[in-house]
């Protein structure tokens, strides 16, 4: 890894704790509920919600999107923190997954993302665009415009890193673990 | 945040964001047009109070800009006097508004990134503070680049070119070779900025008191990279800080014109710094500026008394804060500063 070039080991040590404690404090802050499908929802169930992310599994592999492997985590983190607290029915389920991960996509993304019609078509179905904006004004009003969450591909990160150290350093692998 | 209940859903509705629609509001007049979108001066019709309305710009084929994201959720964390406060956003027909008083969302400049450095530093984020409070003090962009060299050829233009003299390793930086001007430039942000007549007129009376602060901070931010416990040193006010202690030479402004009749902010032709390429007419203000330290005057002068635009001129038309809307002398400052971090 060239992540450490420039900084001495007891700098990464000490930003590295700082990272790992700041994203655990936010990934709690930012949890989903974990019941909504009970108490807040009405119309959708857990098997949809299932078959919902493996269809956007399906589309993270599409080629034509460039979708980077965190956007998967944050579109997903998304889904769950607005079926918290918001019920929707299971015709707009697949419309919320794709407005997620349209958002995330351009969280993760430094390029512009895809156009919208193209995330309308992107699964068999097909919503109108109109749908899609509003769907992602709704997402972004209720997730409160806080779309930098940790996810576990961060946390998944931040273990490789502290692996990949491990070699060079065992003194670095016992001070970060 | 409201949780739907069981009797609430409903096929045929969009999805309920709480928002109120912009009808809320009767816009009074346009206050200045930002890089994302207009801001209006506004009435909410319910109960009379002055709001600023910024309307973003919905891209239409890519949906919410994620700088507009970026810039609400930092402005909902933000709570601060001297930062304005985003009251609600609401909607208008297939677009996004946002109330509050008008944040301002720069894209920062970064030059050791732009010459190809890979390494992020303090100094990397001491040039971006730098960038915003000289973008406070111009009012508009400082390096308003279409693209990287574009905006690499505005920074050099006024900050001058960098060398290994004035930035001992530049020459190393990765693209430095690629980008390097072919002609020498000089050093002139602080006859660009350096003058608080010049100051903005969206600027307000507290944010004003402090800008010889921020002009020293604003020309000590220079091409080589500075420490930021430096940086902080320059920001403390008093009389003749070190600025230039063991920094390369700057071509120093005769100090910010306190001493000076204020008379209305002057023409167009004022603020050099938009324009194209070259043209910035050195000769014409080189005589004092580019030798000799400040004037102590410069330095010394009451922040205070003299930095007030108080119901002096204010430039004439344009200027919408204040006028007719007593809440902005009142609560001062109404500018924000958004960082954004689209680099990391």
């Amino acid at each position: 890894s060239n992540e450490t070039d420039g900084n001495s080991i007891p700098e990464m040590i000490a930003l590295g704790l700082e990272i790992y404690k700041n994203l655990g404090y936010y990934a709690i802050l930012k949890r989903p509920s974990k019941d909504y499908m009970k108490t807040v929802q009405i119309d959708i169930n857990v098997e949809m919600r299932a078959s919902l992310i493996n269809l956007l599994v399906r589309v993270t592999e599409m080629k034509k999107l460039l979708l980077r492997p965190e956007t998967l985590c944050l579109t997903v983190s998304y889904i769950d923190r607005y079926l918290s607290n918001i019920s929707i029915n299971s015709q707009q389920l697949q419309l919320l997954g794709l407005a997620c991960m349209m958002i995330a996509w351009k969280y993760v993304s430094l390029k512009a993302t895809p156009k919208v019609p193209v995330w309308c078509h992107v699964t068999g179905k097909s919503y109108l665009k109109d749908e899609m904006l509003q769907m992602e004004s709704a997402v972004l009003y209720h997730l409160k415009y806080e779309m930098a969450v940790p996810t576990a591909y961060n946390f998944l990160r931040h273990v490789v890193w502290v692996a990949e150290t491990r070699d060079r350093d065992h003194l670095l692998q016992l001070k970060c673990l | 945040m409201a949780i739907a209940g069981a009797g609430q859903l409903n096929l045929h509705e969009s999805p309920c964001w709480g928002s109120r629609s912009v009808d809320c509001f009767e816009k009074l007049e346009q206050i200045s047009e930002g890089t994302y979108g207009q801001v209006y001066m506004a009435r909410e019709i319910k109960t009379g109070e002055i709001v600023a309305l910024k309307k973003i710009r919905m891209d239409n084929e890519r949906g919410f800009p994620i700088t507009a994201i970026r810039e609400i959720k930092i402005l909902k964390k933000l709570h601060h006097e001297n930062v304005i406060k985003l009251k609600e956003s609401v909607t208008s027909q297939g677009a996004k508004d946002e109330q509050g008083r008008p944040g301002k969302c720069c894209p920062i400049p970064i030059n050791n990134l732009l010459l190809g450095a890979t390494k992020y530093s303090p100094a990397v984020d001491m040039w971006s503070v730098g960038c915003i409070f000289a973008e406070l003090l111009h009012g508009k962009l400082i390096f308003p680049g279409k693209d990287e060299p574009e905006q690499l050829n505005k920074i050099f233009e006024l900050c001058g070119a960098p060398d290994e003299v004035n930035w001992p390793g530049v020459s190393k930086i990765p693209w430095y070779n690629n980008f390097k001007p072919t002609r020498p430039m000089k050093r002139r942000l602080r006859e660009a900025l350096g003058n608080q007549e010049k100051a903005p007129a969206t600027a307000t009376t507290r944010r004003k008191g402090q800008t010889t602060e921020i002009t020293a901070f604003t020309a000590s931010c220079r091409l080589p990279p500075i420490q930021s416990g430096q940086a902080h040193a320059q920001m403390r006010p008093g009389p003749n800080p070190p600025l230039h202690g063991s920094q390369p030479p700057v071509a120093a402004g005769p100090g910010h014109h306190h001493g000076k009749p204020r008379g209305p902010a002057g023409g167009p032709g004022r603020y050099p710094a938009n324009g194209t390429n070259g043209g910035f007419n050195h000769q014409n203000h080189g005589g004092g500026y580019s030798s000799g330290p400040y004037p102590p005057q410069g330095r010394g002068a009451p922040y205070g008394s003299s930095g007030m635009p108080g119901a002096g001129p204010r430039g004439s038309g344009g200027s919408g804060y204040g006028v007719g809307a007593p809440n902005y002398s009142q609560d001062g400052p109404t500018e924000v500063l958004v960082l954004d971090v689209a680099l990391t």
